[in-house]
Parts: structure tokens; sequence; C-alpha cells
């Protein structure tokens, strides 16, 4: 996930620009500081040019504080560069004038010239080009004071030489803007590949974080599938004798002619198969098979969804049930079993409406088409899970009810069967308002 | 005497559980001579001695050793006349329909048997046209 280089380059300017712009205001005030400085320069070479030339720094330094000011304006941000450029031209046109005024080629000011070269070249983010203007304008403006100076030039090895100077820092500094760009650039690239890298980590982690949650959830529910096997066995035997042996008892002329005896085995046969009904819901784990293609047949999911509120008309009545499908439902799998899952979810949220005592229960069934599977949502506008319970409520024999009066296994049951089909089922809730329950089912390829 | 030997069908039943057998010997009643075999050899070893009268071989799908799938498809190669039916705790159907088809299985039962069932079976597969003993 690298940014192509165009899109680099683009925000690289923009962060260049925010760079100028600190530059500029900085750069501008140790400008304008320096200026008034120069008085100590003037005092010591052209002490009978102190005040005159003093009114020009601080004119000099005004309009740079001008300048400066203006970077504040949306016009001024946008121009940077530009205004930038102008009054870094101030001192040099300042020096050039001083040195026209006192003694041309023969005033010692032109050091003043190639300081404020090198300074923009090492201060500046304004690319080589601008440095290299810079500087051939400032020797432009040296060589005119020195040609114009009321004597004329004095002493013409010494201007050449001073002139040839000033040529060399300009090209000496532009050289070293190239460079410190080209540096610039890499380490905002360098930058901008660290920022990347740190959000890919962090969506890794994320995803990683995830992963180990579903496979913890799909370890817990294979244990169970392969413990729910052995004991769906080892109790079925058991079972089995003891059912025969109470029918083969209750055929006894004994127990047909005692009332109580009779009862006795009645209640023992009943007891018995409670336990037989508790062991066949288990049966959903021990039909763990990933990837039963006996199971995979085609069916629509709205004549589920028909069937499925037809079965659990009893438990929903008083709720109202609105749908959102698609207009093509066609998935691959379970219909039976889907329709389990579906009951399971409405008469669990009828359950909870009916005993919070909901004011208009209600419940939305939405399914919509992502990544050629159906997704599917069972909303209720109910009490609500706690956040505690929500974790565990597909836990087997996780209920909230009374004693005897559900084995807390028809979530953990249709996790199974949603499992089978490739998919997952999860919840969500906020307390006191809404239960949702999301689950996706393949596509007929 | 005889006679009654004669209308008195045979059936072996195999299952590992002993109060199982306990009790599908008495669900069978007095219409049936039941054998009992522990498991899959003890059956074959039953079907050596007694093959040509039995008439009904019952077998518990789960046992230790062979299966009861396994039995069915021996029994089915050297006792052909005899009717199998075989009985399941466990419901795994990818294993049971491989067994219906390799074994040619008369019926599978589903453990807990009730005992009517067990006659039932028992009556119909002693009526069940061609698959009469010769």
């Amino acid at each position: 996930m690298t940014t192509s280089l165009v899109e680099l380059r683009s925000s690289y300017r923009d962060e260049l620009r925010d760079y100028r712009l600190l530059c500029s205001k900085a750069g501008g005030l140790t400008v304008i500081v320096l200026v008034l400085m120069g008085m100590a320069m003037d005092y010591v070479v052209y002490p009978a040019e102190q005040k005159r030339f003093a009114i020009v720094r601080v004119l000099i330094s005004a309009a740079i504080g001008l300048a400066l000011l203006s970077l504040y304006t949306n016009e001024g941000k946008r121009r940077v560069q530009v205004i930038t450029f102008l009054w870094l031209l101030l001192p040099q046109a300042m020096i050039s004038w001083m040195i026209y005024v006192t003694q041309g080629e023969q005033s010692l000011f032109y050091a003043g010239l190639m300081l404020t070269i090198f300074a923009v070249g090492i201060l500046f983010p304004s690319g080589y080009w601008q440095t290299l203007a810079f500087g051939l304008g400032t020797v432009a403006l040296y060589y005119v004071a020195c040609v114009a100076h009321p004597n004329g030039i004095q002493d013409p090895s010494k201007f050449q030489f001073q002139l040839i100077l000033i040529f060399f820092c300009a090209l000496a500094s532009s050289i070293y803007t190239y460079f410190n760009e080209k540096g610039r650039f890499q380490l905002f690239r360098l930058k901008d590949e660290l920022a990347h890298k740190n959000d890919q980590l962090a969506r890794t982690n994320e995803s990683l974080a995830q992963i180990k949650g579903q496979l913890l959830q799909q370890e817990k529910m294979a244990a169970i599938g392969t413990l729910s096997a052995g004991l769906l066995h080892e109790v079925n035997n058991p079972v089995n004798f003891c059912l025969m042996a109470i029918e083969i008892a209750m055929e006894e002329p004994q127990a047909k002619e005692s009332p109580s005896l009779l009862e006795c085995l009645t209640d023992v046969k009943q007891g018995m198969h409670r336990i037989q009904h508790i062991v066949s819901d288990l049966k959903t784990f021990a039909y763990r098979k990933p990837g039963a293609s006996a199971d995979d047949v085609p069916f629509l999911f709205e004549k589920a969804l028909d069937s499925s509120t037809r079965l659990s008309a009893h438990e929903l009545r008083g709720v109202k049930l609105t749908r959102e499908l698609p207009g093509d439902t066609l998935v691959l799998g379970d219909e039976a079993a889907i329709i389990g899952v579906l009951i399971n979810l409405f008469s669990n949220a009828a359950l909870a409406m009916h005993k919070a005592g909901t004011v208009a229960p209600q419940i939305d069934v939405t399914a919509q088409w992502r990544d050629d599977r159906l997704h599917v949502n069972v909303r209720d506008n109910g009490p609500g899970i706690a956040a505690e319970n929500l974790a565990r409520v597909f836990e087997p024999f996780f209920t909230t009810r009374e004693v005897g009066q559900g084995l807390g296994l028809g979530l953990s049951i249709s996790y199974a069967v949603v499992e089978r089909h490739g998919g997952t089922l999860f919840a969500e809730s906020e307390l006191g308002k809404w239960t949702a329950f999301n689950f996706d089912l393949p596509r007929v390829e | 005497m005889r006679e009654t030997q004669e209308t008195r069908r045979t059936v072996v039943y195999v299952d590992d559980e002993e109060l199982a057998r306990k009790y599908f010997a008495r669900s069978a009643g007095s219409d049936y001579e039941v054998l009992l075999a522990g498991d899959a050899d003890e059956a074959m070893s039953i079907l050596r001695r007694e093959g040509a009268r039995v008439a009904i071989l019952v077998t518990d799908f789960r046992m230790p050793g062979r299966h009861g799938d396994d039995l069915l498809r021996q029994v089915s190669q050297e006792y052909p006349h005899i009717v199998r039916i075989l009985v399941t705790a466990y419901a795994d159907n990818n294993t049971l329909l491989d067994a219906v088809n390799s074994g040619e299985v008369f019926r599978i039962l589903e453990k807990p048997l009730g005992v009517l069932r067990v006659r039932e079976v028992l009556a119909s597969a002693t009526t069940a046209p061609g698959l009469r003993p010769r």
C-alpha cells in the first residue's frame, strides 16, 4: 500500500509550503534583527553616514515586517514563495545602495551580500533555481552599485574579483540548495512510508485480534462438538435399555394391577425421555462436518423466513414483524437448520420482550448481499442484553431463564448451524433499547 | 414341538452393552429365539454354528473392535439369506449412508428403541418379500 510518487510529491508540496511559511517568518525576523544591528557596522565603518543609514535600515525593517504580516492572509500564504523572494531582495538592495553612496568597489559591505546569499541557501527551502536567481540578482545589484558609483570604478581588478566571488557564492549556494532539497524530499518520503507502515501494522494487529477471537470461539465449539458426540453415544446407550426395561416392566401384570407402580414407571419413563431430548439437542453439535455436501441444497431464504414465521406464530403474538429483503435470496445450505435458527432467534426475542413488558414490541429482519454472502440481521426493540452476558449467550447451557424453562442450548446450536454454513452468528445490543443477531449464508454459485 | 421350532424365528442381536442385549431379548418376546453376541467376532462364530437357521441379524453400530457396518458387509456376503438391521445410538448420517449402501441393510433403527418398535420391525423383517430365508 504505497502511495504513488505523484501523490507523494503533491502532499510533499503541501507540507513544503507550510515549512516555507515557517521559514519565511522566522528568517524574516532574523533579517530584521540583523539589518538593525548593522548600525554597529555603520558606526565602525561609515560614522558620517550613521543617521541616514539608520533611517534606511528602519524603513527596510518595516518593509520586511509588512511582508511578513502579509503571510498571515490567505493570499499571502498562497504566494509565500514570491513574497519571500521579494523581501529577501530588500537587504541586498539596501547594502548595494550603501555601497553605491559610499566607496563603490572599495567598500567592505560586499561581504554582507555574500552572507545573505549563503543564508538563503541554508535557511530557505526555496528551490535551487530560486537561489540561483537570487544570487544572480545580487550580482547584478552589486554591479550596478559599483559601476554607477559617482567616482566610477577605481580599482577594476578588485571590483571584478569581488563580483566573481559573489557569483561563486550564488553558484555554491544553488548547488547546496539542490542537494538539500533532494535530501529533504527523501526524508519526507521516509516519514510518509513510516506512517503508512504504522497504519498497516495497526490494521494487521486489529485483524489478528479478530482472528484470535474467532479461533478461540471455533476451538471452543469444536471441543463442544467432540464432547457432544461422545456424550450422545454414552448417554444414549443406558437411556436406551432403561426405556426398554421400563416398557417391559409396564407390560407386567403386577404393574398393570398397581396404579401407584404404574405411575412411578410412567414418571421414570418421562424422565428418561427428557434426558433423551437433551441429548438429541446436542446432536446438532455432533453433526459438525465441515463441507458436509448432503446439507448443501439451494433454497430461498425468503421461504425459510416464511416458514419460521409461521412456526413461531404462537410466540410472536402481539409482536410486529417487518422484513426488508433483496429481490433474490437464493442461498446454499440446510434449510431446515436455518429455519431452526430463525425460530430460535424469534422466540428468544419474543420471550425477552414479553418478560420486560416492552411497549409495541417489534422484530425487524433485514438481509443484504455483501461479498457473495447474504447477511441477515434480526433486531428487536426489547430490553437488550447486558454487556457481561453478551459474550456468553452462545455458550451451551447458558441461560437467564429459570431452571427447567429451557436448556440454554438454542443459541449455541444456532451458532453451530451458522458455522456449518461457513458464517458467523454474532450478537449486538444496547441495554434497554435493542438486541440484534447477525449471521451470513453463502450464495449459490 | 418340531413345528413350533419352525415358526419361531431365530434372531441374532449384537451389542457391546450387556443390559441392551438383555432387554432386546426380552422385548422380542417369546415369538423369537434370540441369540446374543457381545461383538462382531462373537456374532460370526454364532453364525458359523447356527447360520442356516438364523433369519435376522440386528447389530449395534458403534462397538469396540469391528463396527456394525463391517459385520453387516461380511454377513451379506457369507449369509445372504439373513435379513440385516442396523441399530445406532450415534447420529452420523454419512457413515450410516455408507453402511446402507454397502451392507444392503433392511432397516436402520435409532436408539432408544421402543419395545413396540422392535417387535414391529422384527415382524416386518420376517415377512418381507424377497428377503425371506430361502
